[in-house]
């Protein structure tokens, strides 16, 4: 990332996370998906979200707004502060003035998260009338300009259509559009690539970019795909079974990984635009069941570098000894020597997705 | 697959399943049951409330409510069972062929199917009773003609798809015929479904019967039926409603018990289809 | 949605109606019984009988009956009443509007309670009101039209007195009047009609508040009412389309035992009394009539649902 723009450390952030936890419930009992998070971030920077499916990375941006069933939340703990207002306090009147107004979301796949008998610029309308009270044809016009901001050509006949005349990429597009419709402070965008094709992915990233910057809005990037991550985030957050497993800049954590679960995710991925999904089952071992309360490292039962400290204590965020970052192990992988060979892969990629 | 045991229907099923099953037993034993003769009048009690000797009452002509409604049973029970038994075995087998055998058997049978739902139901029922006579069997092979089409459709959508796998594939490979194939192969995989729709029609059955011994064209008096006990009670309503009200309650409820234990089915069905 | 498809569609229907007029042709020959008997009385001679049947045209071969019949419908000409004289064609003019009035109205009553109260009921899925609905649905699936009717007669003409249990008043001379007449065998049959909406409507909103697209619609910000009208009503009507559609079709002249117990003079009652007179022309014209209603509803259907469903209509 060639912006410029403060450490996070040093702007006030405008979403705060300190202990943020959330229990579900589920047939097997609870399960502790969100344990304990600690992050922020700040106007125009993105926040990566790293971790496997399952990960907790989700029911997070989900439970920020509300968006979890009543009956599945168990027990939601921490705080959340959004531009200095808890969210976790708000009820679900007050956090319906937050959703699409402060806070914008997109969905992974734009085909399912637009509503298929609706034109799309009637389902653009909808926050535009509950927010800003826009009606009939202002509400008609902001949509096309929305939609011309997201790059859809020919935004006035793109209007009137319905998303399954539109292809995968003008879709996410849609759905981009539809989410930044009332100028949110906060996008929150959940693998919104996943399901396009590679040289969409590029494009709709480029867009999230430059939207980011043009507003300065924060941006929440939920991705499984390092790739992405490298290219398009300042800070990343990797997550292993509802904890935190590695926070800080982006370049320092992938070219030093100190998890031995994060650096098991860089070893993985060879080529970090290869098949998606695969990298991350490549590890040996199963993700634990969420439903136990774990004594140790949630990662233990798969890590090479285990110590018996691993299995009866939980290890805290802490900043290793020559990191930039902060990581969560007892026994975290020694940093490469200047000039080692760990991230040419990233690099690689970064090269040829500028191309594209 | 072969239907594997589970321990129930769920507590909910039990009890339609009791009272369908004690109805049913009564109405086939209801001429050796110590019952009243359903067509003798007691003028001493016309229209007359529960008591010891008449325990649902009577109605205007001092017949016992009771009686009437266990022998109406008999029609009922075996119009509705008859019926669905007809539309089951027809409709499963016209549906498998129109979903087997495409072209013309195909068309033919779902054109057929159309002109049967497009006729008007009651006025054919009436028409073709009124041909042939009213009788218990003529009333049940009417119903159970009108209710082949639902059947034809519940059966051919899943045989459509069902002979695209593979397996069905595989036994065409291997030379098998097709009413071999049907019976073997296609037959066990759509009965589930048949069952769960034909345990509605059963109510449905004999809610149509009710309707048409309402009309008066069902079995003829003086054999008691539930849509006849209905219709004569409406002369006295105003003064005896429970005339008319008592054999409504039990229509209803057979039906409701009927609905009860199809939805149950489907539901336990259902789920196993999704554990597969 | 292509023409091929449309023609296919209409001939299929052709067929079905001309299949449906030798069917009733046939049901009506083996009818037992005699009109001749029951307009000459029972004393009538053999000659008068003869003479009346040469008059109706019935001592001629069945192939040519029907054929005369047939080309005469062609031309909108349904023959005339044996019995009455009268032309069949003005008779059902006369006795389609209270079938039509009673079907609208029975079908807007039904709408207009099973919709919203499906919808809540979806919204608050397993709570006390959802519930009680539910059950209400399912004892009225369970009861017969002529069971409600009688229940209905009991307590608001035998009872309270307020609603008329019979007769009809035509539109033209007191539409005021109208509605009251209709308004009992209208809401018999919009209750059972109810009961069938609210099920299917009420899975059909379940199934569409699972979707992603209300998941995303809530994540901006919309109120209940927003996400519950705007987005998830109309996917989840499109089923009740043809469902409302079948219904109308079917129950217009198919309503028999509510307007025989309500005494409306509708299509149903004019075909039940041709078939106890067994006055032939009268109930194949009725049964031909109904019969092409139903088949047109089902076609109009399919097509408005093409017209609805941005998915059939804009699939590849
Ligand atoms: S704490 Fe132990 S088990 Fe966990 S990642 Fe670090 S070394 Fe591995």
């Amino acid at each position: 990332m060639n912006h410029d723009a403060p450490s996070p450390s040093a702007a006030e952030p405008l979403l705060n996370l300190r202990g943020y936890t959330v229990h579900l419930n589920s047939p097997r009992g609870t399960v502790r998906a969100v344990d304990g998070v600690d992050v922020a971030v700040a106007r125009g920077r993105t926040l990566a979200v790293v971790g496997e499916s399952g990960s907790g990375k989700s029911v997070l941006c989900r439970s920020l707004l509300g968006l979890l069933p009543d009956a599945a939340v168990a027990l939601r703990a921490g705080t959340a502060h959004f531009d200095g207002v808890d969210l976790t306090a708000l009820g679900e009147r007050e956090l319906r003035d937050v959703r699409g107004r402060r806070v914008g979301m997109v969905f992974q796949d734009p085909m399912t998260a637009l509503n298929p008998v609706l034109p799309v610029w009637r389902q653009i309308a909808l926050p535009l009338k509950r927010h800003l009270g826009l009606r009939g044809r202002a509400a008609k016009a902001r949509a096309v300009e929305l939609l011309d901001s997201v790059g859809i050509p020919d935004p006035a006949r793109r209007a009137d259509q319905y998303p399954l005349q539109l292809s995968g990429g003008m879709r996410q597009r849609v759905m981009i559009a539809l989410a930044l419709s009332c100028d949110p402070e906060l996008l929150i965008a959940d693998e919104p690539t996943t399901a396009l094709d590679v040289t969409v992915q590029a494009q709709i990233l480029r867009l999230l970019d430059r939207l980011r910057a043009e507003r300065d809005m924060a941006v929440i990037l939920i991705s499984h795909d390092l790739g992405v991550v490298a290219d398009h985030s300042d800070d990343v957050m990797v997550m292993y079974a509802g904890r935190q497993a590695e926070l800080g800049p982006t370049a320092s954590v992938l070219a030093a990984p100190r998890m031995p679960y994060t650096r098991a995710l860089l070893d993985a991925a060879p080529t970090l635009h290869g098949p998606r999904g695969q990298h991350l089952a490549a590890i040996g071992g199963q993700p634990p069941d969420m439903s136990r309360l774990l004594s140790g490292c949630a990662f233990a039962d798969r890590c090479p570098r285990v110590q018996d400290r691993c299995r009866t204590e939980v290890p805290a965020m802490t900043r290793p000894p020559g990191s930039a970052h902060e990581a969560a192990c007892w026994n975290p992988v020694p940093p490469p020597r200047p000039g080692g060979g760990t991230v040419t892969g990233i690099s690689a990629a970064r090269r040829e997705s500028s191309r594209t | 697959m072969p239907a594997e045991r589970r321990p129930g229907l769920g507590r909910g099923a039990w009890p339609p399943l009791v009272f369908l099953g004690v109805l049913c037993t009564a109405a086939l034993l209801a001429p050796v049951l110590p019952l009243a003769d359903p067509t003798h009048s007691d003028t001493d009690a016309l229209a007359a409330g529960i008591s010891a000797k008449h325990w649902l009452g009577t109605d205007a002509l001092g017949r016992d409510t009771l009686s009437r409604i266990v022998h109406g049973a008999r029609v009922s029970l075996v119009v509705g069972v008859g019926a669905t038994a007809i539309g089951a075995v027809a409709g499963t087998l016209l549906g498998m062929a129109a979903g087997v055998v495409r072209g013309w058997v195909s068309a033919v049978i779902m054109r057929l199917t159309d002109v049967l739902l497009a006729f008007p139901a009651m006025i054919f029922a009436l028409a073709v009773i009124g041909a042939v006579g009213p009788s218990t069997a003529s009333v049940t092979v009417v119903i159970g003609l009108l209710f082949i089409p639902g059947f034809v459709r519940i059966v051919r959508a899943p045989v459509l798809s069902l002979s695209q796998r593979e397996f069905v594939l595989a036994c065409r490979a291997m030379g098998m015929s097709t009413p071999r194939l049907m019976a073997r192969e296609i037959l066990p995989n759509i009965l589930t479904g048949v069952l769960t729709y034909a345990v509605t029609m059963f109510g449905v059955g004999v809610m149509v019967e009710g309707g048409l011994g309402f009309l008066g064209v069902s079995v003829p008096p003086p054999e008691p039926t539930w849509g006849g006990m209905i219709a004569e009670g409406r002369q006295v309503l105003a003064q005896h409603p429970m005339v008319t009200l008592t054999p409504t309650l039990v229509l209803v409820l057979v039906v409701v018990c009927a609905n009860v234990v199809g939805d149950r089915l489907s539901a336990r069905l259902d789920t196993r289809g999704a554990m597969l | 949605m292509t023409a091929r498809y449309l023609l296919t569609r209409v001939g299929q229907a052709l067929l079905v109606l001309a299949c449906v007029a030798v069917t009733t042709f046939a049901l009506g020959r083996v009818l037992p019984g005699d009109l001749a008997t029951a307009v000459l009385g029972q004393s009538a001679t053999p000659e008068q009988i003869a003479e009346f049947h040469h008059k109706t045209g019935a001592d001629r071969p069945a192939v040519e009956q029907f054929w005369s019949w047939f080309t005469g419908v062609l031309h909108g000409d349904f023959g005339t009443s044996a019995l009455t004289g009268q032309r069949v064609s003005d008779a059902l003019a006369d006795r389609a509007a209270p079938s039509l009035l009673l079907v609208l109205l029975a079908e807007a009553f039904a709408l207009a309670v099973a919709v919203p109260l499906a919808v809540w009921a979806a919204y608050r899925q397993g709570r006390a009101a959802d519930k009680a609905a539910n059950g209400a649905s399912f004892l009225l699936l369970a009861t017969p039209q002529f069971a409600v009717a009688v229940l209905l007669i009991y307590v608001f003409a035998v009872r309270l007195g307020t609603l008329p249990a019979t007769g009809y008043v035509p539109l033209d001379e007191d539409p005021a009047q109208t509605f009251r007449t209709l308004l009992l065998p209208a809401v018999t049959l919009a209750l059972g009609l109810a009961a069938v909406y609210y099920r299917v409507l009420r899975a059909g909103v379940l199934d569409t508040l699972r979707q992603d697209y209300v998941l995303a619609a809530r994540a901006q910000g919309l109120t209940p009412r927003q996400v519950l009208v705007s987005h998830t009503l109309r996917p989840s009507l499109l089923p009740l389309v043809t469902l409302v559609g079948l219904n109308f079709g079917f129950l217009i002249g198919g309503a028999v035992i509510v307007e025989q117990l309500f005494a409306l003079p509708g299509l149903g009652t004019y075909a039940l009394g041709a078939v106890q007179t067994r006055d032939f022309a009268v109930l194949q014209g009725t049964v031909l009539l109904i019969a092409g209603v139903y088949v047109l509803v089902n076609l109009a259907v399919d097509l408005l649902y093409g017209v609805l469903d941005p998915r059939i209509r804009h699939a590849r």
